[in-house]
């Protein structure tokens, strides 16, 4: 009953975010909009004129659309990996950021194929990839892959949803107009937090975000392999499916901190993400960033070791033509998290956020650097050595659906937090409830046997006063 | 005489000097060469190639679109057979179809000579090939599970008839991905030759092979070829058809089986939350209507 009341007040906190639309919101979304429209428009260009009108050619026959979809690909799988541990591990912490995880891993999941489909030349024959599969081939494998991950993560994401429906849906004396409340009835599925329903939800909400953490990484590996099955220098790496696991985590952590901030400041939620949450994920963020760093320097050490002559061309070009992209990607991109992180006086909530910021740039131009100069230095060397043809440069028609892309990524997620609360109403009550019994528990334990030591209630207060 | 007035007389010369210089070397002709080959084709035509450069300081430079006539001379007369023009590399063929009358002297012998006229400062430029009639005739058999190449050759004697060839050597080559690879050389005299065709000779992917035989830089007969095709490749030797490939037929068993259980494992748990999410459903229904 407690926790009911509770959630009752938290909804009607954050209800407002749900009725009221303000000027900037439509500014906002109109600038997305257009963004979209201009994306649409190249694409239109693009369908009209074929490829020729972007930067692929023959030899470098894949861009920055194949950069895109790797990139948010790996956004997305690091939302499902973050969340999904978060749940499994049930961190006290998690309340606020789970909903921001769950949204990055389903929307950046349905964005990311999107590139896929630019990138092909004859879309007609799209059709033959699922009528004549071919087990052997990594797309096939990929095309499976996704297609699990895809139900299996709105499966979790519904599963997460369904209380919050529910509540929404028993709100009575709010603004949101009928069809909405219907929409809630809909999508709440009856559920009236009964024993068993509450039972059932936990049970396969377990199971649900434990698969999800072992499916985001097989399917991540498996994108890994599409490269690393090639005989591609720069490619051919056996540790390249752990290394994307790590770069995708990596990079998703700085997008939910990202996205933390920019909520936290719209939203005005200082009181429910606080620093201890932005520390949290930086934390995360940190131990990735050397995760990262220390694949990268194995990576291209043993290359570089091995002298093969395909491989020393490629870290010849690497640290030559792409020297200044290099620098940010693998250094700048790894160290800052680690400094920022580090050193206990340079946390705070901005810096963290620059860091994820400059970190999520960093391992976008990684992927780029993984792509495009490999394709650059063909196994086999091309007939014509014409240099718009061995080198690849984006063009503005690349750069607008790119720009697109991020601009759907964006209009969904502000579109879903005026759906549902951006934090989890019954996650949220439930963690309250979960510390506060934690911290009767402690003070019962410590009038019985004094086994909590003093500082480690302080501790338990402070958290709970936080929360 | 003062020193300004020196050097102004000595500026002029200099300039008089270049002057005259370029104006010397404006004037003069540009020499041209003229090469000429001449090969007696497979079917019994002659193609004459020419090649056509120009020679200034810094070597040979090749003519452009330069027109070259050819004659057939013989004892004094002299009748034109026909002309072409030049390309990029300077280089022309000109072709004689088989049954055109060549000029020839008392001992048989036709002589063909290209001709440039010459070309604004190009100089004119000639030359000439002789050659000898002669008849070759190629039979690929196989014989007693040997492949063979019968080589029957004559030539024409001086009423006309036709005589054996005597003690000469023709080259046996087949044709590879870019160029000719001699694989052997045959003897022909009394106007016949055999030669044993290896058996170690890759083909096309049907064993296909295209067969050359050769008489090459003969004083008295020139260049003459002859090409017959035979299925004598030994197409199979050095492929391995490999045990697996993106094209096979089918995917390897182990990972079909790894397939279907990771996909089982994975799908039956989603069943088993989507069911639970309908005794949700139900469960929640019971209580609405309650």
């Amino acid at each position: 009953m407690e926790s009911n009341k509770r959630k009752q007040e938290l909804l009607k906190e954050f209800l407002p975010q749900l009725e009221k639309t303000s000027f900037l919101w439509y500014a906002w979304v109109t600038f997305l909009l257009g963004a979209i429209f201009l994306g649409v428009y190249c694409l239109v260009l693009q369908i009209l004129k074929g490829h020729i009108i972007t930067g692929m050619r023959d030899n470098v026959v894949w861009g920055v659309y194949i950069v895109n979809f790797i990139f948010f690909m790996g956004i997305s799988y690091a939302g499902a990996l973050v969340s999904g541990s978060m749940h499994l591990f049930k961190t006290s912490w998690r309340g606020p950021i789970l909903r921001i995880a769950e949204l990055t891993t389903i929307i950046a999941l349905f964005i990311g194929p999107l590139y896929i489909l630019l990138c092909i030349g004859r879309l007609d024959r799209l059709p033959f990839l699922f009528m004549y599969p071919r087990i052997q081939s990594p797309i096939t494998w990929d095309v499976i892959a996704i297609t699990t991950d895809l139900f299996g993560c709105l499966i979790y994401l519904y599963l997460s949803f369904i209380r919050d429906f529910a509540l929404l849906r028993d709100s009575g004396d709010t603004s949101l107009p009928k069809w909405r409340i219907n929409i809630y009835k809909v999508l709440a599925l009856g559920y009236h937090d009964t024993p068993t329903q509450k039972k059932r939800i936990k049970n396969v909400t377990n199971i649900m975000s434990a698969m999800i953490i072992a499916i985001a990484i097989i399917v991540y590996s498996v994108l890994a392999w599409i490269f690393s099955v090639t005989l591609q220098p720069g490619w051919h790496s056996t540790i390249f499916g752990p290394y994307f696991v790590i770069a995708a985590v990596f990079s998703g952590a700085g997008v939910i901190i990202i996205l933390m901030r920019v909520f936290r400041s719209v939203y005005h939620l200082e009181k429910y993400i606080t620093k201890q949450h932005f520390v949290g994920v930086g934390m995360i963020l940190m131990v990735l960033s050397m995760f990262f760093a220390y694949f990268t320097f194995s990576e291209y050490l043993t290359k570089w070791y091995g002298s093969k002559k395909l491989d020393d061309n490629l870290i010849q070009i690497l640290f030559t033509q792409y020297f200044w992209q290099f620098l940010f990607s693998n250094y700048v991109g790894t160290l800052l998290p680690i400094i920022i992180m580090g050193i206990p006086r340079f946390r705070t909530i901005n810096t963290i956020t620059f860091a994820a910021i400059v970190a999520v740039l960093a391992l976008w131009m990684n992927r780029y650097l993984i792509v495009v100069p490999t394709l650059e230095t063909p196994y086999m060397p091309i007939q014509d050595t014409r240099l718009e043809w061995l080198l690849y440069k984006a063009t503005w028609i690349e750069w607008c659906l790119t720009f697109g892309g991020v601009g759907t990524f964006c209009l969904l997620f502000t579109l879903a937090a005026k759906f549902v609360p951006i934090i989890p109403v019954s996650e949220v009550a439930d963690a309250e409830l979960e510390m506060s019994e934690a911290l009767a528990k402690g003070q019962d334990n410590h009038a019985a046997t004094i086994t909590i030591p003093a500082k480690k209630q302080v501790v338990l207060k402070k958290e709970a006063n936080e929360l | 005489m003062s020193y300004k007035s020196i050097l102004s007389r000595r500026s002029l010369i200099i300039v008089l000097c270049s002057v005259m210089a370029s104006l010397q070397l404006a004037a003069q002709n540009i020499n041209s060469t003229l090469e000429l080959k001449e090969l007696k084709a497979s079917d019994d035509s002659r193609i004459f190639g020419i090649k056509l450069t120009g020679e200034n300081e810094s070597g040979a430079i090749p003519v452009f679109q330069a027109k070259v006539d050819f004659f057939t001379t013989a004892d004094g007369k002299s009748e034109l057979l026909g002309s072409a023009s030049t390309d990029r590399d300077g280089s022309a063929t000109f072709k004689v179809e088989k049954g055109t009358r060549l000029l020839k002297d008392k001992e048989g012998i036709s002589m063909v000579t290209a001709s440039f006229q010459g070309l604004g400062k190009l100089n004119s430029a000639e030359a000439n090939v002789k050659f000898k009639e002669i008849n070759l005739q190629i039979n690929l058999s196989e014989k007693d599970s040997l492949n063979t190449i019968q080589l029957q050759a004559s030539t024409v004697g001086p009423n006309g008839e036709s005589v054996p060839l005597k003690e000469t050597t023709f080259n046996i080559y087949v044709q590879g991905l870019f160029s000719k690879l001699k694989i052997g050389e045959c003897f022909v005299d009394a106007g016949a030759g055999t030669f044993e065709f290896p058996k170690n000779i890759p083909g096309d992917s049907n064993g296909n092979l295209k067969i050359f035989v050769r008489l090459e830089e003969n004083e008295i007969y020139g260049e003459v070829e002859k090409t017959g095709n035979a299925k004598w490749g030994n197409h199979r030797s050095g492929f391995v058809e490999p045990s697996r490939s993106l094209w096979s037929s089918g995917a390897p068993i182990w990972m079909i089986t790894t397939l279907i259980i990771l996909l089982t494992g994975v799908w039956s748990h989603y069943l088993y939350a989507i069911v639970q999410l309908i005794k949700i459903r139900k469960e929640g229904k019971k209580i609405d209507q309650e």
